[in-house]
Formats: structure tokens, C-alpha cells, sequence
């Protein structure tokens, strides 16, 4: 008798602990090369049952600050995971003021460390979470996902961020994962003007490296989304991009960088396909050097090929980057026009912070979900 | 016997109508709570090292010492060298198409080791940790070389030395020292920092020597009417007065 109610017990715990893998019908989370701190997971919405999810690593570090390596999305909870990033990080930041000298290379010229955060930079009040001495996690609502006159559906992100401290400036380095797939990357800059010459305009030029493997690292390429008018119509090409080299935005143009896999469609047979989107806030420099003549450019990976000056030697001579595995590039801009909100001379010093000038970027899903996410 | 059977009969019954209830529980009990976005589970003591684990003291001496030891790098740094950084490099595995992994996966530990040589021109060294091998190595430009903190440090001194700033910062001179070492040292009252100065004119010493303008900040504010820069190749400290500049 005794043995029998034993029995039924134990049956009755094991129904609990495997009933639910059989009937979640989740597929399993990726390994990842991380853990701790470093480890970011998080599903959406945050309450409730999933709808979508993200898994990746972060890494916070003196010099480049707040890298990305490996990223999953899973858009349902059945679905498979993908792999969106190897490695995503700000290459370098390029400052060069207006009188021709000083042009600064703010990452890669020193080994700034980032600076601390606490909680006054990232309360809990707002769905702040620091992670460990330097980089803050928010998990929060971020407006209209879309709305359909009475019908309406908000949407959430997570974000992550951390800022390098580079001698007078802050650079805030900042990631952030949609509930829709989307990832925007942003770095604004803040503190203090350069001190001998506080009202000398200047730019502040991030170069993001992209490290994207959709499906895996081979059979990646990379297509140069275009749009174009003639007469009252409007035509859209895609070419794919066989070489190694650069390429120019043109805001008419909507230009793209489309980053696809020849393994990966969606349910529906379509090419799915992320696409970088340029996110300037006022427009993108030109100057001297040669790494700043373009907005995008397309490489194939090399581990060591990390520093944006050196991307006109990275390309030369170009190898096929045609079903390859590649790694995209995107200059961002600031133009910084000081201003008296910026600071004032104080006898012979100066005091004031510049406020945060951003600039950034989208990498949006295209043909990866079947049918519109966060949609009953 | 009988008896028994129906009383176990009852036993399965309990357990198919309890099964039953509890199933609908099962979601919220396996996503709880790595997918409610609160803090992961605690995870056994790790065993092995992750591919992206920090370096370690002990990594980044044995980084330096596979470095130092191989013939190639030895040739390249010469007599006298200065180890500049050790960083972790996350490099894909070869020969392995890593998509989405259920299982670990082998990726050797690597990183990348900065050294700084007579001329003002640097060897950058790959090595693999788990290996403990070399990759490769190579020569890099002066300016492809990262400031140190050492370098702010060693600047700051040459500055504080000389004549002219001495007197341009008066008493307040004692107060300062450089802030390069230490990451929360927005905290000091008196800071120096500092950023690499690059020049392309051909009579500009900081064309081929390794400079740096450095800046004086006294609780909030910076010093402003004066531009300092140190020529390090040189040992040479600049001091140049002006007015504050208006717009």
C-alpha cells in the first residue's frame, strides 16, 4: 500500500516537471558563450505569454565600451531562434573640428575607460537595471507598435547602454532590441566642449561594425536597396553587392544595406532579409581621410580587421563578398555647433555640458515573420 | 489482493485528474523566470571558461609571456618595448559554421596584445589562449597605437614641471595630478586628462612624435584660456595663453 502511494507521488512530481516541455512546445534556447551579467535575456511582453524573445551577450570594455556578441531573436515561442550578430560594436569615433586640427580618433587613439553607472542613470522606477559597474539595462514600454483606430497595441524594448569616458566628452553607447525584431544602435555625445576652444565647431563621426551572420556565418550577402522616381512612378532594385568596397547613402535614394542568407526564408518562401537604415540626425560628413568619404561599406570578415581608418586597406584588393560572410559598416554624424546652452567662461574656465546629440541606426526585419508581430 | 488493486485503480485515478489540473500550470512554470526578464537563475558553479569570460590576470600574463617568447615578435619589438593593452578577441572558430547551438561550442580563447618599440611604432601580436600559440603578428603605424593611461600620467608630470603653467595655475598647481588611472576620477577636485594629438603638417612635431593635449579640470569646470600640449617623444611641454574665444 505504502509503496503504491510512493508510487503515485512520484508520478505525480514527474507530470509536473516533464508535462510542461511537452506541452510549451518552445524550442530550446541557444548555448551561449556567456554568462553572469554578460548574459541578457528577455522575453516579450515582459508580462504575460511570450510573443517574442531575445538572448544575446554583452560585453562592456574599456576602448569601444559596450560591444553586442551573439544575438537571437526568436519571433514565437515554436518558432527557431536566429542568429542575428557574431559581434556588433562602435569601430571608432572620428572628431575632427572645423579649423582642420585637432581630429581626434576617440576609440581607437586611447584606451578610455567607461564611466560608472549608478542609479541615478538608471533607476528602477523606469525599468532600469544596472548590470554590473558600467552599463545600465532598461526594459521598457517604447510607444504605438501600431494602432488601427479603436484597435491599438503599444510596444516594448530593451535597452542597453554605457557610456565611455573620453577626457572632457561622455559617449553614451547604446543598444536596443524591439519587441518587433528591430535593433537600433545609437551613440550620443555629452559633457563638456573641448576647453581651449569651447565654441569651435566640430563633428563627432561613430563607425558601427556590424558583424551580422544570419543563419550562421557562411552563404551571407549583402544587396544595396535603392529606390528610384521617373516621371510619376517609382521603381525599387535590390542588386546584390559582389565585392568588397564602399557605398554612398543618398536620402532620395533610401538607401539600404540588405543583409540576407541563401538558406533563410519565411514561412511564406520569401527571402527574409535585415536592412540597415541610416538614422541621421541632420545629415553625414564628408571629410579628408578616405575611411569618411562613404556612409556604408562591405567586407568579409576577418577577426582582426576591427578599426574603421584602416577600411580602405580592409577592401583592397576586394574579395568576392557575395555569399560570403560578411561585415557591414555605417558612419554615423554629429555636427556640433556650439551653442550657449552648451557652457559659459567662467573667469578662465569653462562650465557647462553639452546635452546629448545623438545619432544611430535601424536593422528592421524584412520577410522575416510571416504576418504582422504583436498582432492577434 | 483485490482490495489493493482498486485502492492502487483510485491512486491512478488522483494522479490523471491532479495531471490534469496542473497542466495548464506547466507554461508559467517553465518560462518562470528567465523569460519574465527578471534576474537569470542562479547557475551552478561554471566548470569550464566560456569563450567570453573576462581575461584574467593570469591570462593576460600568459598573453604577454606567448607573445614575448615567439621569435617573430621578438624580432619585431627589438631591444627596448612597452606592453600598451591586452584585450580579448571573440574570433569564429575555423572550419565550424556555428548557427544556432544547443550543445557548447569550441571557440579557442584568443587576444590581442599591443607593444609599443623604439621609433614610436608598434607590434600588435594574436594569440590563442587556448592554444597557447601565436597567430600572428605584425608592425603597426604610431598612430594606429592607443595612449595609455601611463602616457596622461607621464605628460601630467612634464606639465606640472613647467614654468609657465605653474604660474598660470597658481596655488591650485599642488591640487592636481592625472586622472587617467583611475575610472570614477570625475570625482577628484583636480583632474588632468588628456587626448592624442595628431598632425599632418610636415613641420609639426606631433606629425611623427606621440602628443597629447591635455586638459585641467577644477571641480566641474575646465581650464579654458590656456592650451597645454606634451611632445612625450621629446619630453617638450607647450603652453599657450589666449583669450577666451567668443562666437
Amino acid at each position: 500500500m505504502k509503496r503504491t502511494r510512493l508510487l503515485a507521488a512520484v508520478a505525480i512530481l514527474l507530470s509536473f516537471l516533464v508535462v510542461p516541455r511537452l506541452t510549451s512546445g518552445q524550442t530550446p534556447p541557444p548555448w551561449m558563450p556567456c554568462s553572469g551579467i554578460n548574459m541578457v535575456d528577455q522575453k516579450f511582453p515582459v508580462t504575460g505569454p511570450e510573443e517574442t524573445h531575445w538572448r544575446l551577450c554583452m560585453e562592456a570594455a574599456p576602448r569601444n565600451g559596450l560591444m553586442i556578441h551573439w544575438a537571437f531573436f526568436r519571433k514565437s515561442p515554436n518558432a527557431p531562434w536566429l542568429r542575428l550578430f557574431w559581434d556588433a560594436r562602435v569601430s571608432d569615433i572620428f572628431v575632427p573640428y572645423h579649423s582642420g586640427s585637432p581630429r581626434y580618433y576617440d576609440m581607437s587613439s586611447f584606451t578610455f575607460p567607461m564611466t560608472p553607472i549608478g542609479s541615478a542613470d538608471c533607476p528602477a522606477a523606469v525599468g532600469g537595471t544596472p548590470l554590473g559597474a558600467n552599463v545600465c539595462k532598461e526594459v521598457r514600454d517604447r510607444g504605438l507598435a501600431w494602432k488601427d483606430d479603436a484597435n491599438v497595441r503599444r510596444g516594448q524594448e530593451l535597452v542597453l547602454w554605457g557610456a565611455l569616458d573620453a577626457a572632457n566628452y561622455n559617449y553614451v553607447i547604446e543598444w536596443t532590441f524591439r519587441d518587433d525584431g528591430v535593433v537600433l544602435g545609437r551613440v550620443g555625445a555629452t559633457a563638456v566642449n573641448l576647453p581651449s576652444v569651447p565654441y569651435e565647431t566640430h563633428m563627432h563621426n561613430p563607425i558601427w561594425r556590424l558583424d551580422i551572420d544570419l543563419n550562421g556565418f557562411p552563404a551571407d550577402s549583402v544587396s544595396f536597396g535603392t529606390h528610384t522616381e521617373t516621371g510619376a512612378t517609382a521603381n525599387d532594385s535590390d542588386p546584390v553587392i559582389n565585392q568588397e568596397g564602399p557605398r554612398d547613402w543618398n536620402p532620395h535614394a533610401f538607401n539600404s544595406l540588405d543583409v540576407s542568407d541563401a538558406t533563410l526564408f519565411n514561412g511564406h518562401g520569401h527571402k527574409s532579409y535585415y536592412q540597415l537604415i541610416p538614422l541621421p540626425t541632420g545629415g553625414l560628413s564628408r571629410h579628408q581621410e578616405s575611411f569618411t568619404q562613404h556612409d556604408f561599406w562591405v567586407t568579409t570578415y576577418n577577426g582582426t580587421e576591427l578599426w574603421a581608418a584602416q577600411l580602405p586597406n580592409y577592401v583592397n584588393p576586394p574579395q568576392n563578398a557575395a555569399n560570403a560572410d560578411i561585415v557591414v559598416w555605417y558612419k554615423g554624424s554629429i555636427h556640433h555647433h556650439p551653442r550657449d546652452e552648451d557652457g559659459e567662461y567662467v573667469g578662465h574656465y569653462w562650465h557647462g555640458e553639452a546635452l546629448v546629440m545623438w545619432t544611430g541606426f535601424m536593422l528592421k526585419p524584412h520577410d522575416v515573420f510571416d504576418r504582422t508581430p504583436l498582432n492577434p | 489482493m483485490f482490495t489493493k488493486f482498486t485502492r492502487s485503480l483510485r491512486f491512478i485515478q488522483a494522479f490523471i485528474v491532479l495531471s490534469t489540473l496542473l497542466a495548464p500550470l506547466a507554461p508559467l512554470q517553465a518560462r518562470w523566470p528567465a523569460q519574465q526578464g527578471g534576474p537569470p537563475p542562479k547557475e551552478p558553479p561554471r566548470r569550464q571558461i566560456l569563450p567570453l569570460d573576462p581575461l584574467t590576470p593570469g591570462d593576460r600574463k600568459l598573453a604577454e609571456q606567448i607573445a614575448r617568447e615567439d621569435p617573430k615578435v621578438r624580432e619585431l619589438l627589438g631591444n627596448r618595448s612597452q606592453l600598451i593593452s591586452i584585450t580579448l578577441l571573440f574570433l569564429k572558430p575555423e572550419g565550424e559554421q556555428v548557427g544556432v547551438p544547443t550543445k557548447p561550442v569550441a571557440i579557442d580563447r584568443h587576444a590581442e596584445v599591443l607593444f609599443r618599440r623604439e621609433g614610436e611604432v608598434g607590434v600588435r601580436a594574436v594569440v590563442n589562449l587556448s592554444k597557447r600559440s601565436l597567430v600572428a603578428a605584425e608592425r603597426m603605424a604610431s598612430m594606429e597605437l592607443p595612449l595609455t593611461p601611463e602616457d596622461i600620467s607621464q605628460a601630467a608630470k612634464l606639465a606640472l614641471e613647467d614654468a609657465e603653467l605653474r604660474k598660470v595655475l597658481g596655488d591650485e598647481v599642488k591640487g592636481y595630478s592625472a586622472a587617467a588611472e583611475s575610472p570614477g576620477a570625475r570625482a577628484q577636485q583636480f583632474a588632468i586628462t588628456g587626448l592624442r594629438l595628431f598632425s599632418k603638417g610636415e613641420d609639426d612635431p606631433c606629425t611623427k612624435h606621440r602628443c597629447v593635449q591635455l586638459m585641467f579640470r577644477r571641480g566641474r569646470d575646465y581650464l579654458a584660456d590656456t592650451t597645454v600640449w606634451v611632445d612625450l617623444t621629446e619630453r617638450h611641454v607647450y603652453v599657450e595663453r589666449g583669450k577666451n574665444e567668443t562666437h
